[in-house]
């Protein structure tokens, strides 16, 4: 196993920089992510720690190797999807060994790669059936076997469970975790899902339009983001974003929405000092909008604003409302009330203000 | 089945004066008009009289010590889709019969003659060449030499040009390939086929299918026939083919959508050809290609075959779209539903991909795959249904038609053993690699 290291890597297609001086260090058996929308460079990244691109300039090291001139099959990776066609008049021990009897590997050597892999996916008592003796979820296994039976250092995942249905995608979800903690392996996952991203990864890699945004553990991504971007791609339902402006009356510090005023904690105004004045944006994540019951909950300390609820949608154990407040919209995630909310219901709302996020507006960058 | 021969086997007895062009042509003309034979569907036309005219001149010459080619006096038939001066070119329709004739041959044709080869008939083909399967309604189906009794599909578009080698009418026959047409049929019949780089044959003369992705290539005994016929279809040198060294030979099997859907027969022939290749010092190894995956969407409006059949056909299905193929017309008329916008976001994609692609395979001396994912089903069976027919046609285009998207090269070998059902094994390569991937498949030839 190994670890993964690029350092200032540039793809450059005519003038377009699909990668732009992306460093980033993956550790040995982590499980790293790379996430963003579509067109965000990180499955060119991927191509060219596979090897299936070239690099314009910077350097990729597997391990203590530089491989920018290796060919991908010299590079100890092995990428996996799900389309991995099994031989149909094959048992699972020949399908799983058939790639290393053509590399000419002895037999010996064969059945024990191939039993250990079977042994981490837990399909040792399959291996004498037909591909048409298989689940559909076994087969992917076997499929993943093949892949593992190479020893690679490093898996790479491109998408993998981007063609299946929702339920079966929850499902792959647990399993490609527990593989990584049976296999020990270090994993290079690339999705556009945020969930996948947040559910799986040691660590995450968000990336937009070729640059590196943000690098962290799941959990500190979520509540630190670093930037706009980063901020509205991780959550889901998305961060509330609404344009505001700073202002200090009577020596006490204010969020002008227009529509509504909210009060400036304490711990954030000398961050915020030099803001004044200035056009910035609220961040607000929809569970920290919560609603307002005067008897129960405190609040009418500069935290609460009046609004109306357009859309309940009502999930089970937890609600989504979409609120209008003024000119602005909102959707908070709130807990189920004993008294369901009535679509066009007039209400109250209050904001955990010690949880906001105020940024640039200018730079995006994260203020406070 | 007659006993095949080689260009060169024939050529040699040519030379030595064993047998005469006038004798060869003979007995094509006879296997033709058997009437327990494949002849009468495997032809549209035959050029009997004309071809021993031909036979005898090259006779003559060849008495006189002249020879113009390898092929000179042999019997070769062409695709009822290329253009003979005088005649009208109905690509195995009825609806073109009464159309203007050919003022000229086909560049192909004039190639060929100029070779000295004896041009013995026009071979039958699916309706405009617009299906993998080779069946046709208006001039019958030819059928599969292997497992005559059942009747199974010769492959397509090009099932008469198969059918005239396999059966000893023809020492080879030429096709076209658009998405497989030369290679299917030489799959499932047991025989060798090579569709070049498209730019490499023109195409002036033949009737269009897709301008973009139509290709000439030869159906033959042999990896040197082809190679020998592709020299000349070409307008190059005729060379002798040296095979590649198989020891160190890098080669990729792509896991990514071209092993999907293999029968039994096809994947134990393939993995047999795989074991035997790897013994004989060939790297061979298994890789991804994403790009493989993405085809489907790229294409999902019917791709350039759809929108270029539309723009040539539209006039003449709003005439007299009745006297069509039905399952031919529904697969022109998809066409009709493209935007030019489609077709110029189809154009780029292509290109980007074919990049993709070929930096991919920058590694590698070829690709190998099966031609077709299964062997040649019975013709009956996709006659009665629509549905089995479109499944079948989608399955034997989709791995040759990933090449001709590539606008790269390909040959498809036998791999199958003696006696069973045919299963071709494809050796492609990107553009202009054609003699590599020759010199290769000729080194995997004589491995069975």
């Amino acid at each position: 196993m190994s670890s993964v290291v690029l350092k200032n890597v540039v793809k450059q297609f005519g003038s377009v920089a699909a990668v732009d001086n992306l460093s980033i260090e993956i550790q040995d058996k982590e499980f790293a992510v790379l996430v963003g929308s579509s067109g965000c460079g990180k499955t060119t990244a991927l191509r060219m720690i596979a090897g299936l691109e070239t690099v314009s300039s910077g350097q990729i090291y597997i391990g203590d190797t530089l491989v920018n001139d290796l060919a991908p099959k010299d590079r100890d990776i092995a990428m996996v999807f799900q389309n991995y066609a099994l031989y149909p008049h094959m048992n699972v021990r020949d399908n799983m060994g058939f790639g290393l009897k053509i590399r000419q590997l002895t037999k010996e050597e064969i059945d024990t790669r191939v039993e250990e892999a079977a042994d981490i996916l837990g399909i040792r008592d399959l291996l004498d059936r037909k591909p048409k003796e298989l689940s559909g979820g076994q087969r992917q296994r076997v499929a993943v076997g093949r892949a593992i039976v190479r020893k690679p250092k490093v898996f790479l995942f491109d998408e993998p469970l981007s063609n299946l249905d929702a339920k079966l995608r929850v499902a792959m979800r647990a399993e490609i975790s527990k593989l990584h903690r049976r296999l020990e392996a270090t994993i290079i996952y690339v999705t556009h899902d945020q969930v996948e991203a947040m559910t799986m990864a040691d660590r995450i890699f968000i990336m937009n339009k070729g640059v590196l945004q943000q690098t962290g553990v799941p959990l500190e991504v979520y509540a630190h983001p670093v930037n706009r971007f980063v901020a509205g791609f991780i959550g889901s339902p998305g961060m509330n974003f609404i344009d505001v402006t700073l202002i200090v009356e009577n020596g006490v510090m204010f969020i002008d929405a227009g529509d509504f005023r909210l009060k400036v904690p304490q711990a954030f105004r000398a961050d915020l000092e030099a803001y004044v004045g200035r056009p910035v944006v609220l961040g607000v994540r929809p569970e920290d909008i919560a609603a307002h019951d005067p008897a129960t909950s405190p609040g009418g300390d500069g935290n609460v604003l009046k609004a109306c609820a357009d859309v309940v949608e009502t999930l089970g154990s937890e609600l989504f409302v979409y609120l209008t407040s003024g000119t602005h919209s909102l959707v908070a995630r709130m807990a189920v009330p004993e008294r369901l909310l009535q679509v066009g219901q007039a209400l109250e709302v209050i904001l955990k203000l010690s949880k906001i996020h105020i940024f640039d507006k200018e730079t995006s960058r994260t203020i406070v | 089945m007659p006993p095949m021969t080689t260009i060169q086997e024939y050529a040699a007895a040519l030379r030595a004066g064993r047998s005469s062009s006038l004798a060869i042509t003979e007995a094509s003309l006879e296997r033709i008009e058997a009437p327990a034979g494949e002849g009468a569907r495997a032809f549209t036309r035959v050029y009997a009289e004309a071809a021993r005219a031909t036979a005898r001149a090259s006779d003559t010459l060849r008495a006189a010590g002249l020879s113009r080619s390898a092929i000179d006096g042999l019997p070769i038939s062409i695709k009822d889709i290329l253009d003979m001066a005088g005649e009208t070119t109905l690509a195995g329709s009825v609806v073109r019969i009464g159309e203007p004739v050919a003022k000229e041959h086909a560049d192909v044709v004039k190639r060929l003659l100029a070779a000295g080869a004896v041009i013995i008939g026009r071979t039958n083909m699916t309706e405009f060449a617009y299906s993998g399967l080779g069946i046709n309604p208006h001039y019958g189906t030819p059928l599969n030499p292997w497992d005559r009794e059942t009747g199974r599909i010769p492959g397509g578009s090009s099932s008469g040009a198969a059918v005239s080698v396999s059966d000893g009418m023809a020492v080879a026959g030429i096709g076209t390939d658009t998405g497989g047409s030369v290679r299917i049929p030489a799959a499932l019949c047991g025989l060798v086929g090579f569709k070049p780089t498209a730019r490499r044959v023109s195409t002036r003369g033949a009737l269009p299918l897709s301008a973009n992705l139509d290709s000439i290539g030869p159906i033959a005994t042999t990896v040197s026939c082809c190679a020998c016929l592709d020299a000349i279809l070409a307008g190059d040198a005729v060379l002798p083919l040296e095979p590649a060294r198989l020891r160190g030979l890098r080669l990729a099997v792509p896991t990514t959508v071209v092993l999907e859907n293999m029968d039994a027969q096809v994947a134990a022939s393939f993995s047999a050809a795989m074991t035997r290749l790897s013994a004989a010092g060939a790297l061979i190894d298994e890789i991804p290609l994403p790009a493989f995956a993405r085809l489907a969407e790229i294409n999902a409006t019917g791709g350039f075959t759809a929108a270029e059949a539309w723009a040539w056909h539209r006039h003449l299905i709003e005439r007299s779209g009745d006297r069509y193929d039905p399952r031919v017309m529904y697969r022109i008329r998809r066409g009709s539903k493209m935007s030019a916008a489609d077709f110029i976001e189809l154009q780029s994609a292509r290109t980007l991909w074919v990049a993709e692609v070929e930096a991919d395979l920058a590694a590698f001396d070829a690709l190998l795959m099966p031609t077709t994912p299964i062997v040649a089903p019975p013709v009956a069976e996709l006659v009665a249904s629509d549905d089995a027919y479109r499944q079948a046609n989608a399955l034997m285009l989709r791995n040759p038609s990933i090449i001709n998207f590539l606008d790269g090269c390909a040959l498809s070998i036998p791999c199958h053993e003696a006696g069973s059902a045919p299963v071709g094994l494809m050796v492609c390569g990107p553009a202009m690699h054609d003699r590599r991937a020759l010199a290769i498949g000729l080194a995997i030839e004589s491995l069975r």
